[in-house]
This record gives structure tokens, C-alpha cells and sequence, in this order.
């Protein structure tokens, strides 16, 4: 394969050679090309950026009196945007490597843009908490006076783990492609964008010592990453469930942030996927297939976090203490009613049902599901949050919360900037693990020749 | 009788510290002392889980977890240092009597412990750092239920704080480190009692507070950004007065104390603090919780001050500086 | 000074005198055969702090002991300027009018405890006096939040963080390997994998020092004399209200009366001149008509206000400071 990237014409008459340099150009494609639309995104992406640091510059000027956060509903938008960028953060990671551990070799088209996932939400999250700080230039405490016994403290540890991890599991696999584009696009692109490729494909030339050492780093991290992607929504779980709250404290909530985490990644990965399928005609290797196994996956998820609803609140709601039956009351019927019904039935049934049906599990159908489990459980975590800080603690009036326009502004910002991280990816670097779907490929034409046929149909 | 004495030249060696008297305030009499080992309660709290295993979320830490059958009661009396060379530290206690307390409404005035904290603390509109919260009865009508900040020997906030910007003192105390806070806010959403204030804005404050050296002891003046939160006046009862809030009580309803020297007082009478306790049948608020707050209460409906139980309501707290706090914003709870 | 705290000021020192007067009365009320009961007691001269005390009292009248009488044992005690008699024990006298008491010694060492033996009569409360030395014991009271479990501690974060890290490190080293196994044309910054190996490794170093370092969070468990962001008080002494001031600030011998107003927090409350109707309220209204009656508050410091007489200002700093608030004021 090695020999494939240093001399790519080298057979261009034959099928093998033809198949793998229309793999080069369609990955290499989106590098060279920039159409108006493209630009426009970016400039609007950017201007919601721009107008999120306006809106975050009055909060610095003014304090977090300009959100709607009080003393007794302590946390809101920024808090649930968190734990939602985090949940998100697991497509990629955990559903490439179990794919991964677990050899199935339908993942490899789409472990890439997973991967690349992971590593933007972590970071769009990670600065989501510092926006929710109120004195933020203070970070460095953490480090100077950290206290471990923290739930927070092990959340900045777990996803500082993730992060590093995350990074290298994206980049490892990502070696020969760079250095693919370094050969391919050697004074084709500017001189620092190659140099960036030139750089980190660490001297690829694909020999057996270079192979050997890839497939051991790899593996490593498929294992590694799997627990350390469980532990670190556990521990967001934790920094809720760790306190005294009735709608928090509850032994499930590590196992439930896990599922939700699984179950919204997957949804982010089947939106992401058919956009950039689409985008840069990649229907000849992301397939139709994968995004019915992707819906199975996204089935069980949903089906998970069924049980887990269900295991939450008949446990709690049987003995019914006081509290409880407040929380449930603002859950179920008042307050919170119409956002926990539209979680429900939008994004537990709804999904359920699209993948049941043979003619709805399609790309199409697949991708309105995911937008609708994406919104949903972002709403479940604004209410995880919100509802859960709402149960009085003393005899007060229940406080009431709505987040401001700088509360959304931000909240906005924070999801342009994932956005935009994305595109830019996906611009600059391989979006497909090139080498691995050579492989793959090599392999199935040797093996069954039939089968190329049903994946390229 | 001279009793002001001022930094005397007292001493006391180091001496192992007597545990396990921490279970039970009522428990007068079974005070365990230094000589021979002493049966302590095993319980297992959720702080010292906590302490012990760290950030055991990271999933791999689960077998670590198994290792709690390996549990063994703290041979305390061996491990535990005297509490610092100087002496006996003070442990700070509270003791309110609901029964005399009726949210001043017999003085036709907001309630004038809060007021008092207010004024001493310089405390930022809309804190109140002892609150009359107004309880339901059973059998009717409500009581009010002054609420300064538990001081709690497990404290939910301190165990979660990042930074430990706020920290159990050796005396008891629950203290905030305003100029360490990062203002996170997880210790707001870990107190039980609803007794920790966020400055969401820049406070109004009167323009005096600027003059003052900041302590955690003295949380003046409030710092935007960061939590805040009753201090117990420790600065005050370390100066041999009594905290505000007892100092204000019209119906002398607050007992403030020392478990260590076992005494309280409300201004008129010193009583003997567990004995207290004892005889007056006191509970803590959401004991269940094993935060083993320091504030006391005596269950009560307001009969001893006559008030009529089923009348509501108390007078809104006022801030006398609301107006001329210049540039300042003020917030609803 | 605003009404209430004129009222309230007065309290702990009428009290004070009450109870002098009170002994005093009862004092001389032993002498006299108007009393009924005479009370024997037998107590230990000298006691430490933790001890268990024994004292047994014996309550007689002229037709011999007293039985099934209300008697308790009490101490002298003084906490935020209140002091009164605290009760230890209380009992019934037995069929030879004795009764034994047992209580644990709590009281301050550094001086005599004064004790009292109460005698509930038909004829009110009777009272006998004596004194007990107490020696300096330990600490009776602290926090505890749990109990060591041993075996679970730190330690497994160490090691469950160390297989992480070392896996991860492992992992990143591959990418040196790759590049040294480069058997093609040079490459640029090959330093880069060293590079990202000494990050991963220096951030793995930093988590384990933030692990070890443990600030102190718990001092009511695990005493710190380090720790001394806010100080503590200690039975038996007394301190400086360190209120708005700074304890290490130090005081010029002279300072005008403005500069002590300020400088000891006086502002705060007064207002900037005193004008200001505060939590300390107006220093210019006519409550205290006596100059005197002004520089005592100042020095004893009524409802909250802190203390400042003997060491903190001298009273030619208190006179200052009247002048200055005075000419403030115009008058």
C-alpha cells in the first residue's frame, strides 16, 4: 500500500488501481475545491462566533447577572450545553473503537469523521465551563490548589485524559493519510498547509517496522479508549448525582449519561456523515449500509435509555417522597411537561419507530430521526439540569428560570464553533481513513469478489 | 470575676484527640478520653468514601472499590494529633429555639436577625445570610425557621468545592475563601440548605465596604463572581462578643456556644450546650443526610412569644443601602 | 446609636452585676440561720479536662439529712460576655440526704473553676461554694466525618492514573517509532513525536502533582497548623476583633483622628464621618449626651459593634478620633 501512495499511477488501467486512486481524488477533492457556499457558511459560522464573544464580553463587563441563572437555579443553558457537547463528544471515540475492538469492518468509512467528532465537542464543552465560571481568569486554581476529592476536579482529569487520548486516536490512524496528501498535494496546496501534513504524517513511507508500530499504537488506544470514554460521562454524571438533590442523587445517573451520551453521539454521527456524504459525494464508500447499521445502533440506544427513564422513575416515583413527587410533577405535567413529552416522543419513541420500518430507515428518514434525538436530548439535559435545581430545598417558592439573550448567544457561538472546527477539518484533513479502506478493500477483492459489488451498488 | 482575659500565656501539649464524641451531641457522659483505645461507630459516611477514593470515576478505579470490604474502624487515638499546640480549639455550635422565635412579627419589623447580619456583613441586597424560611405545620397554620448556614462537620459544599475555596476551619466553621473561589457554583448546587449566595452581579454594597480588609472570616466587602455565605461571626466570638444575628433577637431565641468548653449563651443566660440539647428534645435540619449540621432547633410554633399559629407571613427584609450603592444591580433570589 | 442597641447594650452588664449581687446575697445568706439546709460537698481539689468528676453533696437541715432533695452541681462559666452558672449534674439526695454527681471536666484550664452546689428548698435555691483547679487536658470536641478505610485510599488513583497514562504514553511513543523507521527522504521538524511524547508526559506529571498536593480542605478532621486562612479562637484566651482590619497592618504611633476613623473600620458602619446611618447608625444624634458615656462604647463595643478598648486604641486615639467625627459634623 505504501508503494500505492509513492507511485499512484503506476497501473492506471487496471480495476484495483483505478478504485484506489478514485478513493485519493475523492478524499483529496474537498482540499482543492472552495465553492461560494462553502465560504458562506464559514462567514456565517464565524459572525455567530463574533456575535457569541459580544454577548460573553457583556457577562465579563456586567457578571452573570446578565444570564438568567439565580442563586436557587444556580446552573442553566451553559451547564446543559456541556454535558451535551461531552455526550456528543462520545460518537466518535467510543463508536469507533468498539467497532474497532470488536473488528467489524463496516466501521471504517466512518470512523474518521467520528473521531473528529469526539475531538471538537470536547473542546466546544470544555469552553462551555468556562463560560459558566463566574470568575474565569481563576482557572489556574485548579491546578495550584486543586482539590481531588472534587467531582469537578475528576471531570477536569477525565476529560483531560480524553482529550489527549482523543487526539492521538484521531491522529494515529490518520499518519498514512497525511502522508498521502503529503505526496499528493506537494505544491498543490500552500506551502504551511502542506508543511502541516509534511509534519505530522511523522515520516510515513508505509514499510513493515512503520506498519508494525501504527497497528500497535492503534490498538492500544481502541483499547484504552473504550473505558476511559465510559469514566469520563460517568464523572459528569457524578458532578450531579455527587450532590444532595432529589432529582440528582440517584445511583443510575452514571449508566444514564453513559447511554445518552452513546445514543446523541450516534445521532451526531449520522447527521455529520449525511452531510458530508453528501457534501463531498462520498455515496460510493458511506453507503446506505452504514447508515442502516448505524440506525440499529441508534435503535438500541434509544431502547436503553427507555429502560433507563423507566428504571429512574418507577423506582423513584413508587415511594413517592415529597420531593419526588414535586420533581415529577414539573416533570410530567407542569412546568417542564411539554419539553419532557417532546423527549419522549420525539426522541425516544420517534426514532424507535423511524428504524422499525423498513421503508423509513433510510438516509433520509435516518437523518431527520438523528436531528430529532440531537434536539431531544438536548433538552433532556436542560431539564436534567434545570428541573433538578428547581425542587425547593427549604420552604420557598419554587425559583423559575429562562435563559437570556446571552445565554443564547453563546450557546449559539458555542455551536458554530463546533460546527466550524468541523468544516475546517473535514477541509484540511482526509475525512475518510484512506489506507484502512484500501486495505479492506485489497482483502475483499482477493477474498469475495461479489461483495465489492454490494457495497459500491 | 475577671473573664476578659487577653491573650494569656496558657499552653497545652499535644494530646491525642478524644473521637467519636462527633455521633451524638446527646451523648454527654460517654466522652472517650485519651487513655486506653475507644470503641468508634462504624459508619461509613459519603465524604470519606469520597476522601478515600478519589476520582475513582475513572471506570478502571472499580476493582479499588471491592477493597471496601477491607474496612477497618479508624484507630483514632493512636493517628489523630492534638488540634494544634496552642490549646483546645473552640468548636463553634448554634441552638435556636423555635418556640420564642415568631419572625419579629410581635416587634412589627422584618425579622431583626437578618437585619442585623445585613448590617454587619455588609451583605449584598438579596442575601440573607440567615433566613426566616416559614415552615408548614401539621396540624396547621406555619412556623418560622431561622436559617443561617448549618456549619456542617460533613460538609456536601467542602467536599465538592474544585479549589477548596471553601473549607471546614479546625473550630467547625464552613468558611469561604472569596479570593480563591472560581465561582463554578457546585457547592451552591451540593448544599442542602439552600444557604450559599452567588454574587451574580456587582453587589450593592455602601461605598464604605471598599474600606475594609477582606477575610474569610470577614467577607467584606462581596467580591462579583463568588460564593458567599454565613461565616459565623467568628470574627466577633473570637473577640469575646456573640454573633450578630443572637446579638439582635429581641426574643433572645438563638444559643450561640462552645462544644469543646460544652457552654451557650443568648445573651442572658449561659447554659450548658449538650445539656441543653438534651433536655429541650433539639434536632438538626435533614439529619438523614449525615451533614451533621452545627445549628440546633427546638421544635416549636411560635406559642411562647404569642404568636397566633395560624397567621402568616413576616415582614420583608430591607437593605438600607439599596440606593446608594453606586453602578450596583441588584438580583432576585 | 439607634434605640435597640441601647437597650441591649446594657444587658450583659446588668447581668453581670445581678449576679454579683446574687452571690454576694447568698453568700452572706449561709451566715445567717435564716437558711435551712446546710450543704456538705466533696469534690476533688484538683481535676484535668476529660476527666470524669465525681462530686457527692450532702444536704442536711437541723432534723438531720434531706431526702429526695433536687440538688444540682453547677460551674461558673462565660462565653460572649454572658457568664452564669452552668449546670454539670443534677441528682436526688438519698435516704442520708447525699447525692453524687458525675460529669466530665469541659471547663477552661487556665483557671480555677468556680463551683456551686444547688440546693432546690422549700425555701428557694440554696447554694454552697467551692473551687476546683483544672489541669490542662485534650481536645474534647472535633469533626468527624467518617473513618479511615484504609486499604481505599489515594494510592488507587495513582495507580489506575499511572496505567492510563502509561498506556496513552506507550501508545504516543509508536509515533517516534514510525518516524525513525522513516527509510524514505527526510522529513520536516522531526522532532514533533518527541515533542507530543514530552506533552503527554508532562501533562500526566502535572495531574500527579495536582493529585499530591491536597489542599487542606477538612482542618475540623485533619488539623493543619498551616492553615491559617482564617484563625481560630482557643478555650481561655481572648483576641483582638480583627473585623475590617488586618491583624499585620501595623498602627502608627500617631495618627490623626480621621486616619484611626477609617483605618479601624469605624467607616463601615458610621458612614464616612459618621453621618452616615449605617448598621452602626448616626454618631451625631444626641442619644449619648455624655462624652464619657461615647468613649466607654467605643471601648466596650455594645450590639456587634467590636471592642476596642485596652490594646487596640489608647484613649488619647479614642479622644482623637471623637474630635475628628465631632468637627465632621459641625459641633
Amino acid at each position: 500500500m505504501g508503494e500505492v501512495t509513492e507511485s499512484p499511477k503506476v497501473h492506471p488501467g487496471t480495476g484495483e488501481s483505478a478504485w484506489d486512486d478514485r478513493l485519493d481524488e475523492h478524499v483529496i477533492a474537498p482540499v482543492k475545491r472552495a465553492g461560494r457556499g462553502y465560504v458562506l457558511w464559514l462567514v456565517g459560522l464565524s459572525a455567530m462566533i463574533v456575535w457569541g464573544v459580544f454577548a460573553y464580553s457583556t457577562q465579563v463587563r456586567d457578571g452573570l447577572y446578565v444570564t438568567g441563572m439565580r442563586d436557587r437555579i444556580s446552573w442553566g443553558l451553559y451547564i446543559s450545553s456541556f454535558v451535551f457537547f461531552i455526550g456528543i463528544s462520545h460518537a466518535g471515540t467510543l463508536i469507533s473503537a468498539i467497532l474497532r475492538v470488536s473488528n467489524a469492518s463496516w466501521r471504517t468509512p466512518i470512523t474518521r469523521i467520528a473521531e473528529s467528532i469526539t475531538v471538537v465537542a470536547l473542546v466546544t464543552g470544555g469552553l462551555m465551563v468556562i463560560v459558566d465560571m463566574g470568575k474565569p481568569l481563576r482557572l489556574y486554581q485548579m491546578f495550584i490548589n486543586g482539590n481531588w476529592q472534587s467531582p469537578l476536579m475528576w471531570d477536569m482529569f477525565a476529560i483531560t485524559i480524553y482529550l489527549t487520548a482523543s487526539v492521538t486516536y484521531l491522529l494515529v490512524p490518520m499518519v498514512p493519510d497525511l502522508a498521502l496528501f503529503r505526496d499528493r498535494l506537494d505544491g498543490r496546496v500552500p506551502r504551511f498547509q502542506w508543511w502541516i501534513y509534511a509534519v505530522f504524517s511523522f515520516g510515513w513511507r508505509g514499510n513493515t517496522a512503520q506498519k508494525k508500530s501504527l497497528t500497535k499504537s492503534i490498538s492500544l488506544l481502541a483499547v484504552l479508549i473504550i473505558p476511559i470514554a465510559v469514566s469520563v460521562h460517568t464523572v459528569v454524571s457524578w458532578i450531579f448525582a455527587m450532590t444532595l438533590r432529589v432529582s440528582w442523587n440517584s445511583t443510575i445517573f452514571g449508566f444514564f449519561f453513559v447511554t445518552g451520551a452513546i445514543f446523541s453521539g450516534i445521532a451526531a454521527l449520522i447527521l455529520v456523515l449525511a452531510v458530508v456524504r453528501r457534501r463531498f459525494h462520498l455515496q460510493e464508500y458511506i453507503t446506505s449500509v452504514h447508515f442502516e447499521y448505524l440506525g440499529y445502533l441508534l435503535l438500541t440506544a434509544a431502547m436503553v435509555m427507555l429502560y433507563s427513564n423507566a428504571s429512574e422513575y418507577i423506582t423513584k416515583g413508587f415511594h413517592a417522597s415529597e420531593d419526588d413527587l414535586f420533581a415529577f410533577r414539573e416533570l410530567f405535567l407542569t412546568e417542564f411537561a411539554p419539553l419532557y413529552w417532546f423527549y419522549f416522543f420525539g426522541g425516544l419513541v420517534f426514532p424507535i419507530l423511524i428504524v422499525a420500518f423498513k421503508r423509513t430507515r433510510n438516509v433520509i428518514g435516518l437523518s431527520i430521526a438523528s436531528a430529532f434525538v440531537l434536539v431531544a436530548m438536548f433538552i433532556e439535559r436542560y431539564f436534567i439540569v434545570v428541573a433538578g435545581l428547581r425542587v425547593p430545598l427549604m420552604p420557598y417558592e419554587p425559583a423559575s428560570y429562562a435563559p437570556t439573550w446571552v445565554e443564547w448567544s453563546v450557546f449559539g457561538a458555542g455551536l458554530a464553533l463546533f460546527l466550524l472546527l468541523l468544516t475546517l477539518f473535514t477541509k484540511f484533513f482526509p475525512v475518510l481513513a484512506v489506507w484502512e479502506m484500501k486495505e479492506e478493500h485489497e482483502a475483499r477483492m482477493a477474498r469475495v469478489p461479489t461483495e465489492h459489488e454490494a457495497v459500491e451498488q | 470575676m475577671q473573664f476578659n482575659r487577653r491573650r494569656s500565656n496558657h499552653r497545652v501539649e499535644s494530646h491525642p484527640v478524644g473521637l467519636g464524641l462527633a455521633d451524638g451531641l446527646g451523648s454527654e457522659g460517654s466522652t472517650p478520653t485519651s487513655d486506653g483505645p475507644t470503641a468508634v461507630p462504624v459508619s461509613v459516611s459519603r465524604r470519606n468514601v469520597l476522601k478515600k477514593l478519589g476520582a475513582g470515576g475513572l471506570a478502571v478505579a472499580a476493582p479499588a472499590l471491592g477493597l471496601g470490604a477491607m474496612v477497618k474502624p479508624e484507630n483514632a487515638q493512636e493517628d489523630r494529633p492534638a488540634l494544634g499546640p496552642r490549646g483546645r480549639v473552640r468548636q463553634w455550635g448554634m441552638i435556636i429555639d423555635l418556640r420564642r422565635c415568631d419572625g419579629c412579627q410581635s416587634q412589627g419589623t422584618p425579622p431583626q436577625c437578618t437585619l442585623a447580619c445585613i448590617e454587619g456583613h455588609l451583605a449584598p441586597e438579596p442575601m440573607e445570610w440567615i433566613e426566616i424560611y416559614e415552615n408548614e405545620m401539621s396540624g396547621g397554620g406555619t412556623q418560622f425557621l431561622p436559617t443561617p448556614c448549618q456549619q456542617c462537620e460533613n460538609p456536601p459544599c467542602v467536599n465538592v468545592c474544585p479549589v477548596a475555596a471553601t473549607y471546614s476551619q479546625p473550630d467547625g466553621i464552613v468558611a469561604i475563601d472569596q479570593e480563591r473561589c472560581i465561582g463554578c457554583r457546585l457547592c451552591m448546587a451540593a448544599c442542602p440548605y439552600d444557604r450559599r449566595f452567588f454574587n451574580w452581579g456587582t453587589a450593592p454594597v455602601p461605598p464604605e465596604a471598599l474600606l475594609a480588609d477582606y477575610s474569610p472570616a470577614h467577607q467584606v466587602p462581596a467580591k462579583r463572581g463568588t460564593v458567599m455565605k454565613c461565616d459565623f461571626c467568628t470574627d466577633l466570638v473570637r473577640a469575646g462578643s456573640l454573633p450578630q444575628c443572637v446579638q439582635a433577637c429581641p426574643q433572645d431565641a438563638i444559643y450561640y456556644g462552645d462544644l469543646e468548653e460544652d457552654i451557650a449563651t443568648n445573651g442572658v443566660e449561659v447554659v450548658g450546650f449538650q445539656d441543653y440539647l438534651t433536655r429541650n428534645n433539639t434536632y438538626r435540619l435533614k439529619e438523614d443526610l449525615g451533614t451533621r449540621p452545627r445549628v440546633h432547633y427546638i421544635p416549636g410554633h411560635g406559642e411562647d412569644v404569642g404568636r397566633d399559629p395560624e397567621s402568616t407571613g413576616r415582614l420583608p427584609t430591607e437593605w438600607p443601602w439599596a440606593d446608594r450603592a453606586k453602578g450596583a444591580v441588584t438580583w432576585e433570589r | 446609636m439607634s434605640c435597640q442597641p441601647a437597650i441591649r447594650r446594657q444587658r450583659p452588664f446588668t447581668l453581670v452585676l445581678a449576679m454579683l449581687i446574687a452571690v454576694v446575697g447568698i453568700a452572706g445568706g449561709l451566715s445567717s440561720p435564716a437558711l435551712a439546709a446546710t450543704i456538705g460537698v466533696d469534690a476533688p481539689a484538683e481535676t484535668t479536662v476529660g476527666e470524669t468528676v465525681s462530686v457527692s453533696a450532702t444536704i442536711s437541715d437541723a432534723d438531720g439529712p434531706i431526702v429526695g432533695a433536687d440538688v444540682a452541681v453547677t460551674r461558673l462559666a462565660a462565653i460572649g460576655g454572658t457568664s452564669g452558672f452552668v449546670e454539670l449534674d443534677r441528682g436526688v439526695t438519698d435516704e442520708s440526704g447525699v447525692v453524687e454527681f458525675e460529669f466530665v471536666q469541659n471547663a477552661d484550664s487556665s483557671e480555677t473553676a468556680q463551683m456551686r452546689i444547688e440546693y432546690d428548698g422549700p425555701d428557694g435555691i440554696e447554694a454552697e461554694e467551692f473551687e476546683m483547679v483544672v489541669r490542662p487536658g485534650p481536645q474534647q470536641r472535633s469533626g468527624s466525618a467518617g473513618l479511615d478505610m484504609g486499604f481505599v485510599n489515594v494510592g488507587w488513583l495513582f495507580v489506575v492514573l499511572a496505567l492510563v497514562w502509561g498506556v496513552l504514553i506507550l501508545a504516543v511513543y509508536q509515533l517516534v517509532a514510525i518516524s525513525r523507521a522513516n527509510d524514505g527522504p527526510g522529513q520536516p521538524l522531526s522532532l514533533a513525536p518527541y515533542a507530543m511524547v514530552t506533552f503527554v508526559l508532562l501533562t500526566a506529571v502535572g495531574m500527579f502533582v495536582v493529585i499530591a498536593r491536597q489542599p487542606t480542605t477538612h482542618a475540623n478532621l485533619t488539623p493543619n497548623e498551616s492553615f491559617n486562612r482564617s484563625p481560630d479562637a482557643i478555650v481561655g484566651e481572648e483576641y483582638d476583633y480583627l473585623g475590617y482590619r488586618d491583624e499585620n497592618t501595623p498602627r502608627p504611633d500617631d495618627l490623626g483622628g480621621q486616619a484611626l476613623y477609617v483605618q479601624n473600620g469605624c467607616a463601615g458602619c458610621h458612614g464616612p464621618s459618621g453621618g452616615g446611618a449605617m448598621a452602626g447608625g448616626e454618631l451625631t444624634d444626641a442619644t449619648m449626651s455624655d462624652r464619657e458615656e461615647v468613649v466607654e462604647a467605643i471601648r466596650r463595643g455594645p450590639k456587634g459593634m467590636p471592642t476596642y478598648g485596652g490594646e487596640v486604641l489608647t484613649d488619647v486615639e479614642i479622644d482623637r478620633m471623637i474630635e475628628y467625627v465631632l468637627d465632621a459634623n459641625g459641633d
